[in-house]
């Protein structure tokens, strides 16, 4: 059965090879993306951001904390001032972010530990410095997860990341590798392999795959292998080229990292073979999976942060696949944290790939 | 070799094949004629184990078609009317493929795709990708697929169909040698005149059902025809009076 599997998978993988479009969208066109838009906001690096940072109320514990982490970031200059003016001065162009900290209710907040609703730290930013603000939102964003995290007593893990995010200066390629990795495995899922199982019914491959004494879930099994083989190696090459040429740094574990390509792999394959179960054609298939995947691509922060997208749009990507496998790989490429941090969007990838394997069963079809 | 009892399909309540019953021996051709929708196909499809019949049964090289799909399988050559290749794939590649998925390899598999692409005059093609092959070439390849693990029963739906004199005249070639090697082949044919160049026996088959079987020369005797289609465009007339206006 082994071998026959590694047959199917063989064959397919010669095909991927020589089919120059698949090679294109699957390799060139990621590296392509991470090249060009990290070029184009590569800006970025080594820049200061005049940031204001308002306190209201006279300040409390926690707004001060939250001021020293902020100023201990190299990449900010910090000047405390009241957010009239500091709006005025970030539209006249004169401050990259304005940071309004958490007044009293802050820290009443504490007091009833935690379990109230949070209490909202805003940044406001020129929309149309939108790498200046991405850079901005991550670093806020750290140290607000710091915080959360001090709040909910795990001090001693803490102290540990906060200077991680306190001494990184994240650049567009640490910010673009881990959304690129994601990207690649949802397109190779929904387009590559609806395409390839729905060609395949098209020109009654499927079928003849049936005329032979072969199983036939063997020759399922060799092309799900064949899509989880190139899409590591697709992974591998985007990791190299982001690193190596780009200049990209991983500051967490490589394995979790291949953990989470796997993971991602049998998400978004599953999905593919759904797909697959309701195109006739293989431009349907194309068609469905591209309706699905582009604006996915765009809504689950795999470019920028998804704090830049209006929050009306945020319950949609919230239940969005791609969205917490992008937050899981990011966390792991620029902050090191642990899968277990992201366990809950993990269960949650893992629920997409059952209800679609349901699907792919209950529908699939040969001819 | 092939044995079929009382072979029915229905399709959404409606009989599609009905109650056929035929045989064919080894070193035999048996040939299924019959207008577009008789239920030629469909029959072929039940025999080669890509569809299970509503009712009756079949056997093929001795093994039971509903309980034995995989033993068929292994003993039957089958080609469809879609050729089905691999079009980035070369004429070995996609032998040396379904050669695996029947259980070949190694020296045997190799010296078995040579002398296939070597009978069917392929032998100059054998590196080059099917996405460059003529629909003969295709044609001819996917015979090659059909025998790759030589079975000793063959069925084929429409092997001549759309292809030009030459490669029709290689596929009737193919069926001859066939024969002469002993295997029984049943195939489906809309040419009357093929039919009757390499059949030893012919069906007629009509709205799901055979209303002729014998040889060429006892179907045309049966009603005084002088030619195979003349024959034929009577027995459909007898059955489907409105099918016949249509063939004819």
């Amino acid at each position: 059965m082994l071998a026959g599997i590694l047959t199917v998978t063989e064959m397919a993988l010669r095909i991927f090879w020589r089919d120059k479009h698949a090679l294109f969208w699957g390799i060139a066109f990621p590296l392509m993306l991470m090249g060009l838009i990290g070029t184009v906001f590569s800006d970025m690096d080594n820049l200061v951001l005049r940031t204001a940072v308002v306190i209201p109320d006279g300040g409390n514990p926690l707004s001060q904390g939250m001021l020293a982490a902020l100023e201990d970031v190299r990449a900010l200059e910090v000047v405390v001032e009241d957010e009239a003016t500091a709006l005025a001065a970030l539209r006249r162009g004169d401050r990259s972010l304005v940071v309004v900290l958490p007044g009293d209710e802050a820290t009443a907040a504490l007091a009833g530990g935690g379990t109230s609703a949070p209490v909202p730290v805003r940044v406001y930013y020129d929309e149309a410095r939108m790498q200046v603000a991405q850079a901005g939102l991550a670093i806020v964003n750290g140290i607000v997860h710091d915080i959360n995290q001090r709040v909910t007593g795990r001090a001693d893990v803490l102290a540990v990341e906060a200077a991680g995010v306190a001494a990184e200066q994240l650049s567009m390629f640490d910010f673009l590798l881990p959304g690129i990795l994601a990207m690649g495995l949802m397109q190779s899922g929904l387009m590559g392999v609806s395409a390839v199982i729905t060609a395949y019914r098209e020109r009654l491959l499927l079928k003849r795959v049936l005329a032979t004494p072969f199983p036939p879930a063997a020759f399922l099994a060799g092309l799900i292998l064949r899509f989880t083989i190139t899409n590591v190696i697709q992974g591998l090459i985007i990791v190299l080229v982001g690193v190596l040429v780009f200049g990209a740094r991983v500051v967490g574990s490589y394995v979790h990292l291949l953990f989470l390509v796997l993971v991602g792999s049998v998400v978004f394959l599953t999905i593919g073979f759904a797909i697959s179960t309701v195109s006739r054609t293989a431009e349907a298939a194309n068609t469905m999976g591209s309706a699905v995947a582009f604006p996915m691509m765009f809504l689950s922060g795999t470019f920028w942060p998804r704090e830049l997208i209006p929050q009306s749009l945020q319950p949609l990507i919230d239940v969005l696949p791609l969205t917490p496998l992008v937050e899981a790989m990011r966390a792991v490429v620029t902050q090191g944290e642990s899968l277990a941090a992201h366990a809950a969007g993990l269960l949650y990838l893992g629920a997409w790939a059952v209800a679609a394997a349901v699907v792919a069963v209950r529908r699939f079809r040969w001819e | 070799m092939i044995q079929a009892r009382g072979l029915e399909k229905v399709y959404g309540g409606r009989p599609v094949v009905r109650g056929l019953t035929f045989a064919v021996e080894p070193g035999e051709v048996l040939g299924l004629v019959g207008p577009n929708g008789a239920g030629k196909t469909t029959t072929l499809r039940m025999l080669a184990t890509t569809l299970r019949p509503t009712r009756g049964t079949a056997t093929v090289a001795g093994y039971d078609v509903v309980r034995e799909p995989l033993l068929v399988r292994a003993h039957v050559g089958v080609l469809p009317t879609d050729p089905g290749l691999y079009g980035r794939l070369t004429a070995a590649e996609n032998l040396r493929f379904y050669g695996h998925l029947c259980g070949l390899e190694g020296a045997p598999l190799e010296r078995r795709i040579d002398e296939l692409l070597e009978w069917l005059g392929l032998r100059e093609a054998k590196h080059q990708r099917t996405e460059e092959f003529s629909k003969g070439m295709r044609q001819k390849l996917a015979l090659a697929r059909a025998v790759i693990h030589d079975p000793p029963v063959l069925i084929l739906d429409e092997p001549t169909a759309g292809l030009d004199v030459l490669s029709s005249r290689a596929v009737i070639d193919f069926i001859r040698e066939s024969r002469q090697a002993g295997r029984s082949v049943l195939f489906s044919s809309h040419y009357l005149l093929e039919a009757d160049r390499v059949c030893d026996r012919i069906a007629i088959i009509v709205d799901g059902e055979i209303c002729a079987l014998g040889t060429p020369a006892e179907v045309c005797r049966a009603v005084g025809a002088a030619t195979l289609e003349d024959a034929f465009a009577a027995w459909v007339a007898r059955r489907a009076p409105g099918v016949a206006t249509r063939v004819v």
